[in-house]
C-alpha cells in the first residue's frame, strides 16, 4: 500500500450500490480508496471537499447517478457543476485539478466502478502525494 | 462639478425624491461616510468628493436594515454599482428603492484601482466623462507561493467584514467544524478556499479585501483568476446584467422542473 489517500464520496442510491456490487462480485480495486456514503452526490458541498484536502487527502472523487436517474431529480447535476467550480479554485492555487473528479456510476456498474477507480488511482499515483500545508 | 453634484443632492432631498442621501463628508480632517437628510442639510457644505473609493454599498445595506421603507440616494462608482446589482440579484436590496448618483472614475483612479470597468451603467444620473477600463496581465502562481501567502493570515476576518457581498447572517468561516476557533496560525488554506468558493461568480473585483488585508495576501488577484476560469466554464460575469442568474443558483431551475 502506497502512501496515497484517496477519498470517495459515493451517492447512496447508485455509486455506493455499484461499489457494493463490485465487492460482492469479488472485484478488487485499490485499497488506498476510502469511501464515504452520502445521501446524494448533491449533498457533497465544497466545504467537505476542502476539508478532505485539509485533512490530508491526496485526491477526492465524487460519484453519483447518471443524469436523469437521480433519486432527488437533480442532485447529480448540481454536484457536477459544483465540482467544476471547486476544480477551478484548486487549479488557481496550484493544485493539479485532476486530483478532484466527478463520475457517473449506476448501481449495476460494478465493473465500471472498478475501472474508473483504477484509472483515477493510476493518475494520482503518477502525481504523488499532496502536501497542502507545506505547499509542495 | 462638485457644486453641481451638491446642488443635485440638495434638490433631491428638498423635493423629497429621497429621504436621505449617502455620501462622504469631511470630519476633522478625516473622510467619513455620512447620511445627508432634511435635518442636516447644512452639512452638505462639507460634502467630500475626490479620487477615493469607499465601500458605501456595505453601509447602505446596514442603513436599509433599520429603515426598510425609506428611499435613499447614494453616491456610486462603477464598483459600488456592480455591488448593488449583485445584492439585488440576491434579494438583499432593491434597486427600485435607491436613487443612484453615479460618478465615472478618472484615468488616475483606473490605474490606481486596476479597474476594468470604471464607469456606471444603470445609475439614474451620472457625472464626469467615461474612461476606458484596463485589462491586466494574468497572475499565475504555484502552490508554494499561495501557501506562503495564506500562512501569513492572522484571521482578522477583515476581508469578510469589508466585502459587500458577504451578507450571510451565519458565516461558514465561523463554523467550528471547518475553521477551528482560537488557533493561530489558522487552518489554512481551507479558510481562504471557502471564501474563494463563495465568491466564485460573485466577486465583482472591487479590491476592497486586498486593501483591507493586514497580511497583504493578494486576495483580489486570487478571486480574479478564479472568476476568469468561472467565465470560461459558465460564460457568466457578475455585476454586468441585472436579469442574468448565477449558474450555481439552482432553486428556480428545480422549481421549474418540478412544476412548483
Amino acid at each position: 500500500m502506497k502512501d496515497i489517500k484517496i477519498l470517495g464520496f459515493l451517492c447512496q442510491w447508485c455509486a455506493y450500490q455499484g461499489a457494493d456490487l463490485a465487492g460482492t462480485s469479488r472485484l478488487t480495486y485499490p485499497p488506498e480508496v476510502r469511501v464515504i456514503k452520502v445521501p446524494c452526490s448533491g449533498r457533497v458541498s465544497s466545504h467537505m471537499i476542502f476539508k478532505a484536502f485539509q485533512k490530508g487527502a491526496d485526491a477526492v472523487f465524487v460519484a453519483g447517478c447518471h443524469p436523469g436517474d437521480c433519486h432527488f431529480k437533480s442532485g447529480n447535476i448540481i454536484a457536477e457543476k459544483r465540482i467544476k467550480v471547486v476544480k477551478s479554485i484548486l487549479d488557481t492555487i496550484g493544485v493539479e485539478p485532476i486530483r478532484l473528479d466527478f463520475f457517473f456510476i449506476s448501481a449495476s456498474e460494478g465493473v465500471r466502478f472498478k475501472k474508473v477507480v483504477e484509472e483515477f488511482y493510476a493518475q494520482i499515483e503518477k502525481l504523488g502525494s499532496l502536501n497542502l500545508k507545506n505547499g509542495k | 462639478m462638485e457644486n453641481e453634484i451638491k446642488e443635485k443632492i440638495k434638490e433631491l432631498i428638498v423635493n423629497k425624491e429621497v429621504d436621505g442621501f449617502l455620501g462622504l463628508r469631511r470630519y476633522f480632517n478625516y473622510v467619513v461616510p455620512y447620511l445627508f437628510t432634511k435635518e442636516n442639510l447644512e452639512d452638505l457644505e462639507e460634502f467630500f468628493l475626490d479620487e477615493v473609493k469607499y465601500p458605501l454599498s456595505k453601509i447602505i445595506l446596514k442603513i436599509k436594515k433599520f429603515y426598510p421603507d425609506k428611499k435613499f440616494g447614494m453616491l456610486v462608482r462603477g464598483c459600488d454599482e456592480r455591488h448593488l446589482i449583485e445584492l439585488n440579484k440576491n434579494n438583499r436590496i432593491s434597486l427600485k428603492d435607491l436613487y443612484l448618483l453615479g460618478i465615472n472614475c478618472s484615468e488616475n483612479m483606473v490605474l490606481k484601482c486596476e479597474c476594468s470597468s470604471p464607469y456606471v451603467r444603470i445609475a439614474n444620473i451620472s457625472f464626469w466623462e467615461k474612461t476606458r477600463g484596463k485589462e491586466f496581465e494574468n497572475f499565475y502562481k504555484n502552490l508554494s507561493f499561495w501557501i506562503e501567502k495564506f500562512s501569513r493570515c492572522i484571521k482578522c476576518y477583515g476581508c469578510r467584514n469589508i466585502c459587500p457581498l458577504c451578507f450571510c447572517n451565519n458565516c461558514t468561516l465561523e463554523e467550528e467544524f471547518l475553521v477551528r476557533k482560537g488557533l493561530l496560525p489558522l487552518d489554512y488554506p481551507i479558510f481562504h478556499l471557502i471564501r474563494a468558493y463563495h465568491l466564485a461568480g460573485r466577486c465583482i473585483d472591487c479590491g476592497l479585501c486586498e486593501e483591507t488585508c493586514p497580511a497583504e495576501i493578494p486576495l483580489r488577484k486570487l478571486y480574479k483568476e478564479i472568476n476568469k476560469k468561472f467565465y470560461r466554464i459558465f460564460g457568466y460575469k457578475p455585476g454586468e446584467n441585472i436579469e442574468e442568474k448565477h449558474p450555481l443558483e439552482f432553486l428556480e431551475e428545480i422549481k421549474e422542473k418540478n412544476g412548483i
